[in-house]
């Protein structure tokens, strides 16, 4: 499923935006606002911080629309663009993230049916069973099952190894699966 | 996008239910809202008029060109311009959000075009 990042935006609808034109503004704004409010609602949660943060990010692209050489990748340029600035907002320092691993040992067992998938079936409300995540773990696992970057890509983001990035984003798929037993007793 | 060959079941199941979650979320955003954002955030011009007026007056105070005109009269015609730029601006961002038409939008801008290349065009009297 496209994130709406993947829209195509005509050459020279991109060339006027890039020139300040407000008709290409607006169509560029058009395009891809709702790609990018959700983006920012799937990594901060917060609807009235997820739109400050969408208007800034058009602010910043509209600024540095000119550095863009490859009109034809708009969207993922946008989408860099997007992401750099929600986790700007978002950083907490990595020591605390190390602290949290060490301090909360994880069941390592859990019903094999947490493994199928069907194993959300009986939860109602996904946003409830995130609530388990810290903003790090959130951000993992949205950026990489929703907006499809990669291990190595996160690392990259977060300044990090990219098998920090497996362990923490596989801590988080166990505190969800446990999430649902306890949902779920 | 990481492939369903890479994801286990469950990783996949979650994939699919953040995504339909996701889908179901309407952007708030608007454009008329984002351009009152703008507005308000972009600097005051008259600032840059004023240091670009300071500059002026003192490249003609050291230069030899031939003038075939008072010099001041160069200076008060580029800020006037600069003036009308900034005004013509506030106008287009005014249109834009009490929602014009797109013929005064597209005839507002073709005025800035025409301003803007007459404050870049190189002037005879210099």
């Amino acid at each position: 499923m496209s994130t709406g990042f993947g829209k195509i935006l005509d050459a020279a609808i991109v060339q006027l935006a890039q020139q300040g034109r407000a008709d290409g503004q607006r169509q560029f704004f058009e395009t891809y606002h709702t790609a990018v409010y959700r983006l920012m609602l799937g990594l901060c949660r917060d609807p009235q911080l997820a739109q400050d943060l969408s208007q800034e990010v058009f602010i910043k692209a509209f600024a540095k629309l000119k550095q863009l050489r490859d009109t034809a990748a708009v969207g993922g340029w946008l989408k860099q663009l997007a992401v750099n600035t929600a986790l700007a907002e978002m950083r907490k320092p990595i020591r605390e993230y190390s602290q949290d691993l060490s301090n909360e040992p994880l069941e390592d067992s859990h019903p094999a049916s947490l493994e199928q998938s069907d194993w959300l079936s009986q939860i109602d409300d996904i946003e409830q069973l995130l609530d388990v995540l810290d903003q790090h773990e959130r951000q993992l696992v949205w950026l990489y099952l929703v907006e499809g970057y990669n291990h190595e890509e996160l690392a990259q983001w977060f300044a990090v190894p990219a098998a920090t990035v497996r362990q923490r984003y596989h801590r988080a798929l166990k505190k969800l699966q446990q999430g649902v037993i306890h949902a779920n007793p | 996008m990481p492939t369903h060959n890479q994801l286990s079941a469950a990783e996949q199941a979650l994939q699919e239910r953040l995504q339909q979650h996701s889908a179901k979320q309407p952007s708030p955003l608007t454009w008329t809202q984002l351009q009152t954002r703008r507005s308000k955030s972009a600097k005051p011009f008259y600032p840059w008029a004023l240091a670009a007026t300071v500059a002026m007056l003192v490249w003609f105070s050291f230069s030899t060109s031939p003038v075939t005109a008072p010099s001041t009269t160069a200076t008060p015609m580029l800020l006037a311009e600069h003036y009308q730029l900034d005004a013509l601006d506030q106008r287009i961002q005014q249109a834009y959000l009490r929602g014009a038409n797109a013929i005064e939008i597209d005839t507002l801008w073709a005025q800035r075009e025409r301003l803007t290349q007459a404050i870049q065009s190189p002037r005879s009297s210099l």
